[in-house]
């Protein structure tokens, strides 16, 4: 029986799926257009299944899948560490992990806001352990999306989002401020399949490193 | 439905039958394996001082346990997250003995704050720690008797894994780093993170090695390769090698089927490991199926410190492969006494065989009594349903 692979749906799709086929596993319909989640494929025995990229920690956690990608921004919200093996940076989907606020808020222009900020974010734990390690007081506002919107209907004074060109801040007029993370897809291995599956999991980790022009070392055995 | 008095907390769950039965089998067989390798029972408290709790533990251990406030004493109380603490109390403090102290228990933890949701907050855990021996042989008795126990409850073929925390402790303590990210690279390190690794070293003159270290996973072949990667990094970066492979060479010496895999970035979760450190592993599983390690001195704070190594086990996990089914023999409703019948229902349960006696004419039989009392031709005996 092959592996099973968690796949965050979405933008990183596109850029994940040549690097399987350099690894021969090769969904046998086109996951962007199906409108199916669990996909064989042609050779191998493998399975891909098409998720919500935050959903993809929790499957490998359990072992209901083998191997995942997704973000390193949903890995930290996860919690990473004690979880599941994060082995390889494949290098897509790179963007920060950042604060920012409106331009003309105190906040952008390097003064205090008085009392505990109000963050608004869907990353609550990383937010969380970024502002105690500022040793700042916050407030935290979980949001699930168009984060842009909070500090400008006076809901929050800044926000902890995801960072890419940066335009969508720019069009909201919103300035990013501090980085918080680097941020890239990952692959990450379920703990147990590491080890009763080795050969497997790691003759696919090696194209996948191959296909992202990687050499970190690791895996041989 | 208005009544809602029946819930129970998130991650607190309840053993019907067959389930209970098949955990309560399994702790049985865990056990029987214990006094079989000489290891003695204790039976700590799951309530006591936190302090005591906590001994040895990192933060994580903190957050897990379960505090109240005790009237009596004015002190924070700590329901046990994990009970090797307590043992090592016993070994220091409550049963001091002056040789090796071989102690097993078993029990309920309660997790207050699970790492994961789909854990168990109150798994019953068994483990067994020798105390008082510094040398591998006691290593490698534990990771024997973890690998029988696994045989016990039917856990075919596990993968067993080696580690040794002095490694990534003798490479990490030169490098002087702040508490906070030392804390950082434990984590990268425990999760594989090269790239986090990296960045956080930032080119540091261990950055090569450290980086490398997770990838040094697999049989016995790598251990060349570690050898040649950390051939710079000290004398005690090479014993901890050494120790490692005369480890694996004392299993297979009394287990020769073991599967032996080796990881040289293996840190446990536990955080008062520091020295060998072992875990296994079975495909069926999502996740380690036992784990355990050296963990000399920690008995200090208890006023002894000893050389000490264990595992654990969470025992709900390895009841997945005991049946809990216990099929039975059904004796219908008579009416009057049958001094034949009764002695024939004795000598059935004397040797173990589970008996339902029906208790009216109206009392049916149960689906698990597969079998029926039926007397035939004067004599009294178990008759299958077809």
């Amino acid at each position: 029986m092959g592996l099973t692979i968690a796949l965050n749906r979405g933008r990183i799709l596109s850029e994940v799926l040549p690097m399987m086929q350099q690894a021969g596993i090769e969904p046998s319909e086109d996951p962007e257009s199906s409108r199916k989640l669990i996909f064989e494929s042609r050779t191998g025995g493998h399975r891909l299944v098409v998720m919500r990229g935050s959903d993809v920690p929790t499957y490998v956690e359990y072992g209901a899948a083998d191997v995942g990608v997704t973000g390193k921004d949903t890995i930290m919200e996860y919690g990473g560490g004690a979880h599941f093996y994060e082995q390889l940076d494949l290098g897509i989907g790179r963007c920060r992990l950042m604060t920012a606020a409106p331009a003309d808020s105190a906040l952008a222009q390097g003064r205090d806001v008085r009392g505990p900020l109000r963050v608004a974010t869907k990353f609550v734990n990383v937010a969380r352990r970024y502002f105690e390690a500022e040793g700042r007081q916050v407030t935290l506002i979980p949001l699930s999306g168009a984060m842009e919107i909070a500090p400008l209907m006076n809901l929050a004074d800044c926000i902890v989002d995801i960072v890419d060109t940066g335009n969508t801040l720019k069009a909201n007029g919103l300035v990013a401020l501090e980085t918080i993370a680097d941020i890239s897809s990952r692959v990450i291995v379920n703990r147990a399949s590491m080890r009763t599956r080795f050969g497997e999991v790691q003759s696919l980790l090696s194209v996948l490193r191959d296909a992202a022009g990687n050499d970190e070392g690791g895996w041989r055995g | 439905m208005s009544n809602r008095n029946w819930r129970l907390p998130a991650g607190v769950g309840e053993l019907l039958p067959p389930d209970a039965w098949s955990l309560e089998l399994t702790r049985r067989r865990v056990l029987d394996v214990f006094r079989a390798w000489g290891f003695e029972y204790i039976e700590p408290p799951v309530v006591e001082y936190l302090d005591a709790l906590l001994v040895g533990a990192g933060d994580d251990m903190d957050l897990q346990t379960l505090k109240a406030l005790d009237p009596k004493s004015g002190r924070l109380l700590g329901v046990r997250a994990d009970m090797t603490a307590q043992a090592v109390r016993v070994d220091a403090h409550s049963r001091p003995e002056p040789g090796v102290q071989r102690l097993c228990y078993a029990g309920n933890v309660v997790f207050a704050n699970p790492l994961s949701s789909l854990d168990d907050r109150v798994p019953l855990k068994a483990g067994a720690e020798v105390f008082g021996a510094a040398t591998l042989t006691a290593d490698a008795e534990v990771i024997a008797l973890m690998l029988e126990v696994l045989a016990g409850v039917d856990v075919t073929d596990p993968i067993l894994v080696l580690g040794h925390m002095g490694i990534y402790q003798h490479l990490v303590e030169p490098l002087d780093l702040s508490p906070a990210l030392e804390a950082e690279l434990f984590a990268a390190v425990q999760s594989k993170a090269q790239t986090d690794i990296a960045r956080l070293l930032d080119g540091r003159p261990e950055t090569e090695v450290l980086v490398r270290l997770p990838g040094l996973m697999g049989e016995r072949a790598i251990l060349d390769e570690a050898r040649a990667l950390l051939s710079g990094s000290g004398p005690a970066v090479a014993g901890a090698m050494d120790a490692l492979e005369r480890l694996a060479d004392l299993v297979l010496e009394s287990a020769p089927d073991a599967q032996v895999r080796f990881d040289l970035a293996e840190l446990t979760g536990y955080g008062y490991h520091n020295g060998p450190v072992f875990s296994a592993y079975h495909a069926q599983a999502g996740r380690a199926l036992a784990r355990g390690g050296r963990y000399d001195g920690i008995g200090g704070a208890f006023g002894r410190a000893r050389p000490a190594t264990g595992f654990d086990v969470n025992l709900n996990e390895l009841a997945a492969t005991v049946t809990g089914d216990v099929a039975a023999v059904w004796v219908p409703w008579m009416d009057g006494a049958d001094p034949d019948r009764e002695q024939a229902i004795r000598r059935l349960r004397r040797d173990g065989t589970a008996v339902v006696v029906a208790l009216s004419v109206e009392d049916e039989r149960p689906m698990r009594c597969t079998s029926v009392l039926i007397s035939r031709n004067g004599e009294w005996i178990t008759d299958p349903v077809i």
